[in-house]
């Protein structure tokens, strides 16, 4: 009797220890999980984060709306949108703005819920993720608080979550960034679009031409 | 004989015993060079990555505003790999052992070009696919440039090997992109390397260790899309 007791005490031992490894072997399979999706995730933030600061500052200052105002580029927040107005009904697409071409602005992506994106792996493969952002006047590129009034500096919170990497409500990643506006690129933007024909622009892009040989080969 | 039916129970309890043991210890084994494989695999993905965001964020360094600074990059037509790309930046001088000419009155300028070059390894098979894995070249050239500005003649010869990658790259892309996402082309189908504002660069990353039983590939992805092109640059109707 006690040989069996001491049998059953030896079983449970050794249950208790299988399980205590089996769980350690599980949180670091999910760990390294989440550390290759994380990875994925920060460079999927920059290159959205990216093309949304090459979206147009403001509706205003889109090329559409600066030939409709015969070329003239607004110089000052005042005739930007006012906050209450950001936004945009229509579908955005994050990585490729050419397909959702009316969502132009920085602004057209405020409350913008959870979206699917993927990263293409290898053999076609891909990973998924979610993206929302918000956007917000901020008084200067260094303030978190939004300001009340119309600025010439834009905040873009987002945030990233995937199925993959365990998370909070906030998802995996959160990325900010300000975009403050420059009428140079605004009217670069212009002079390089379709709504531009005053005949300046050149055939083969804006407005450069080949000085010199880039190589004498 | 006797002994061991005896002691029947504790014979099975033991075995069981040993066997739980020796299963805990295996797995335990391959969890931690998972984990080492993982964070090495990781660390050279960023170490190479930092490498190629270094070099895109150089590209075109002291050229002038005109200039285009990279060729259009040659794809592999089945996988849409990019096995070569080569882009130039600028380099001066203000002293030269051999030129005492050279001065920061009198700089020289040097072209520094360099080229990429996807290279096949070896292959890797995971489950029922078999992955062609890549390394990564890159390669550099200096050369002087005449009165006019027209760097010299080069051959293949005069490239001189920098560094390489990861030799377990699983695919290696490269794009050049327009504001909008989209590859400017120009009326004959080329890429108008002046219309490019980012270059898009991406490439997975397998570990170089696959430990049995894992039939699936775990696979590092990494991606960078950078400015190349500054929007201060003069707008076309301020341009000469």
């Amino acid at each position: 009797m006690p040989q069996t007791l001491l049998a059953l005490l030896a079983l449970a031992l050794a249950g208790l220890l299988t399980f205590n490894q089996q769980r350690l072997t599980v949180r670091s399979q999910t760990n390294m999980v989440s550390n290759e999706v994380e990875l994925a995730a920060a460079g999927l933030a920059s290159e959205v984060m990216e093309f949304i600061g090459a979206r147009s500052f403001d509706e205003r200052s889109t090329p559409e709306r600066i030939a409709d105002a015969l070329g003239v580029v607004p110089d000052g927040p005042d005739a930007f949108t006012n906050a209450s107005s950001f936004g945009y009904s229509g579908d955005c697409d994050l990585l490729q703005p050419s397909n959702t071409p009316s969502c132009d602005d920085i602004d057209d992506l405020d409350d913008l819920g959870w979206t699917p994106v993927y990263v293409t792996l290898a053999h076609g493969r891909t990973l998924d993720f979610e993206i929302k952002t918000d956007v917000y006047y901020v008084d200067s590129p260094s303030s978190m608080t939004p300001s009340s009034s119309r600025t010439r500096h834009k905040r873009v919170d987002m945030n990233l979550r995937s199925d993959y990497a365990t998370a909070g409500e906030d998802g995996i990643l959160r990325v900010t960034r300000v975009f403050s506006y420059d009428p140079i690129k605004a009217e670069m933007d212009y002079e390089n679009s379709e709504h531009y024909n005053s005949g300046t622009a050149t055939e083969e892009g804006g407005g450069s031409g080949i000085t010199t040989e880039i190589l004498g080969n | 004989m006797q002994f061991i039916i005896d002691n029947l129970i504790a014979v099975l309890v033991s075995g069981v015993l040993l066997m739980s043991l020796q299963v805990t210890q295996i797995r335990s084994q391959h969890a931690s060079i998972e984990q080492v494989v993982s964070h090495s695999v990781k660390a050279k993905t960023i170490v190479f990555g930092q490498w190629v965001e270094d070099d895109i964020l150089n590209l075109g360094a002291n050229f002038g505003t005109n200039l285009y600074r990279f060729n259009e990059p040659t794809l592999d037509a089945a996988t849409g790999n990019a096995r070569s790309w080569t882009f130039f930046s600028d380099s001066t001088f203000t002293h030269d052992p051999a030129d005492p000419t050279v001065t920061a009155a009198n700089p020289k300028t040097r072209r520094i070009v360099k080229r990429y070059r996807l290279v096949d390894t070896k292959t890797a098979t995971f489950s029922d696919s078999t992955y062609q894995l890549y390394e990564l070249h890159r390669d550099y050239l200096e050369l002087d440039l005449d009165a006019s500005g027209v760097p010299e003649p080069y051959t293949e010869a005069d490239w001189v090997k920098s560094a390489q990658s990861i030799s377990t790259l699983s695919f290696f892309t490269i794009d050049l992109l327009d504001r909008y996402g989209e590859t400017p082309r120009t009326a004959s189908g080329d890429v108008d390397v002046y219309k490019v504002d980012y270059v898009r660069v991406r490439f997975g990353v397998i570990p170089e260790y696959v430990l049995k039983p894992d039939n699936y590939i775990r696979e590092l992805y990494w991606v960078k899309t950078l400015k190349v092109r500054p929007y201060w640059v003069p707008p076309p109707s301020l341009s000469s």
